[in-house]
């Protein structure tokens, strides 16, 4: 009896710790450096630092000072339009370039690395060029815009508060749409050719060929892209506190950069660590639902 | 039969407004990095004339020059190296093993574990922000390499533990299984057979985190903030609010940090954009 628990817990050992031993590393960092901050957020959103590492417990305080202050609403409102404008027109722009580089011509291949590039230029450099392309004076949309009759006269594009926070999502979808166009692209190289070849003999014109064949058969990458893509954005910083850190005004002020504020201009880690664990919760609500409304539909299907 | 594609088959006025698009799209895309350069090779006084020349008509390399000059730029220059340097160092070792671990090993709870690692790679980092600030205020490393790599390990584990393991599982288990027969541990095969296999896996990945640190800003505003420590990104930011740096001298500066992950990552691309796409697509 004894002996056999023995051999037991001998062979569990001998299958499973060899496993363990080579992610340990991995999992500790990751336990260490993820798992335990997300579980501190929580915890500090129900304190006040009061002094250098002394922790007072107030309960849900944080979280009604930021609920009932004046700027949670509007950054709620501005991180909407940002990460749904940016989300939408990085899947139509992806689209469309991927559709333009799956046709077979000459030069495409180029084309379609060069396109990458804004995708591998960090966030700030990019803010850095937008802000000089944007310039009230200087900046060269303005001029672009005004020979094309479009403008007749030069605008403050980052400084006005009724077009600032379109002005960065131009530039966060000029940075980030390369990665759905690459998504989609591979998708449409794994469509098997004959389904085309097929339709064609049909007699099915090229826009129909589209919609009946491209389109289904992409639905699986549009999900996780779109599911990535509003997620990122959903949490970059970088354009909009290197463009205009949230003004003129709040108006361009996101949850990123209104949570960066609380505690590191503010000091504020309690109500910061609030606004925090809210933006978590609408991130994970946002993922179950979408998971949930996807699986459903596919089961009805 | 010669059958080219779906689009371009319709006719050739097509094809031509296909060719037209994709010039289109290609100067769209292309018109910032192409404004970048230009404006990086303007005298200062042509950068602030109105109509702005498209082509610079005394064109300089004095932005180049004295933003080379500038010692902190240099300073910046050399922390983003090291910064990313050793934090691609320790995650490609980390994640070599933890990367074989889940993708040649069978153990209790390899799922749940390895969802782990796919779900930390979309984490909101904003979330962990103040704790990892603490943690390194407790540790006394803030404003120092150590505290700023341990941070990026957040994003660089997961990210090539994951990539590894794709490159781990496309070995095929005959070649680890008859090591195994020899009488070869795990660790053997790992080291002998299996880690010279996913050589060019694992230079990919160290790239990629490479890049992915070299881009990065959000941490290292967070937990840099001596002018001496600073990476790239946060340090050009400063010198955008500066009257010493022009606008020239920023976009020169700019340039040079687009340089090299630019060129290293069409080192890599093809690797990169599979390692992107197979799991979605598959």
């Amino acid at each position: 009896m004894d002996l056999r628990i023995k051999d037991l817990i001998e062979r569990v050992y001998r299958k499973h710790l060899p496993g363990y031993l080579f992610i340990l590393p991995a999992l500790a960092v990751m336990s260490l450096l993820i798992l335990y901050p997300l579980y501190r957020t929580f915890f500090l959103s129900l304190h006040v630092e009061v002094r250098f590492n002394e922790l007072v417990f107030v309960g849900l305080q944080n979280f009604v000072e930021v609920l009932t202050s004046d700027y949670f609403g509007k950054v709620l409102l501005n991180t909407t339009i940002w990460t749904g404008g940016t989300v939408v027109f990085q899947f139509l722009v992806g689209l469309g370039v991927a559709t333009l580089f799956n046709a077979k011509l000459r030069g495409v291949r180029i084309v379609s690395s060069l396109v990458l590039i804004p995708w591998v230029t960090p966030g700030v450099i990019a803010a850095v060029i937008w802000k000089w392309m944007y310039h009230p004076l200087y900046g060269v949309l303005n001029e672009i815009l005004l020979l094309l009759h479009i403008l007749d006269a030069y605008k403050p594009w980052l400084a006005d508060p009724r077009v600032a926070l379109l002005a960065i999502v131009l530039a966060a979808i000029w940075k980030g749409f390369p990665f759905s166009m690459v998504m989609f692209l591979a998708g449409m190289k794994a469509i098997p050719q004959d389904l085309y070849e097929a339709a064609e003999v049909d007699g099915a014109t090229a826009p129909a060929r589209f919609f009946h064949i491209t389109l289904p058969l992409l639905a699986p990458v549009f999900k996780i892209t779109i599911l990535l893509t509003t997620i990122w954005t959903f949490n970059y910083f970088d354009l909009v506190y290197a463009m205009t850190g949230g003004g003129p005004g709040r108006s361009t002020e996101i949850l990123a950069t209104q949570i960066y504020k609380l505690a590191f201009d503010d000091w504020r880690f309690g109500v910061a660590s609030s606004l925090a664990v809210i933006m978590f919760a609408i991130l994970a609500v946002f993922t179950f639902m979408y998971a949930w409304i996807l699986e459903r539909r596919g089961r009805g299907l | 039969m010669r059958y080219r594609g779906n689009i371009a088959t319709a006719g050739s006025w097509l094809r031509i407004l296909t060719y037209l698009l994709l010039i289109g799209v290609a100067v769209a895309v292309i018109f910032p990095i192409f404004w970048m350069l230009m404006s990086s090779l303007k005298p200062t006084k042509e950068l602030f004339v109105k109509p702005p020349t498209w082509i610079p008509q005394r064109p300089t390399l004095n932005n180049y020059l004295s933003i080379l000059e500038n010692p902190l730029f240099l300073r910046y220059f050399v922390n983003s190296v090291v910064v990313a340097t050793v934090a691609t160092g320790i995650s490609i070792v980390i994640a070599s093993f933890a990367g074989y671990g889940w993708g040649k090993i069978d153990f209790a709870g390899k799922r749940a574990t390895s969802l782990f690692v796919l779900v930390s790679q979309m984490f909101p980092v904003v979330v962990l922000v103040i704790p990892l600030f603490q943690i390194l205020r407790s540790l006394l490393l803030l404003n120092s390499y150590p505290g700023l790599v341990l941070a990026y390990l957040v994003y660089t584990i997961p990210l090539s533990s994951w990539l590894l393991k794709g490159f781990f599982q496309e070995i095929p288990g005959e070649i680890l299984d008859s090591a195994k027969v020899d009488g070869c541990s795990h660790l053997l095969a790992f080291i002998r057979i299996a880690l010279p296999l996913v050589r060019p896996g694992i230079a990919a990945t160290a790239i990629y985190c490479f890049i992915m640190v070299w881009q990065e800003f959000f941490f290292a505003l967070s937990f840099m903030f001596d002018d001496e420590m600073k990476t790239l990104t946060v340090g050009i930011l400063g010198f955008m609010g500066q009257y010493k740096v022009s606008w020239g001298e920023l976009m020169a500066a700019s340039f040079m940090s687009v340089l090299p992950t630019a060129l290293a990552f069409f080192f890599v691309q093809k690797h990169f954009v599979e390692g992107l796409t197979k799991g979605a697509i598959k």
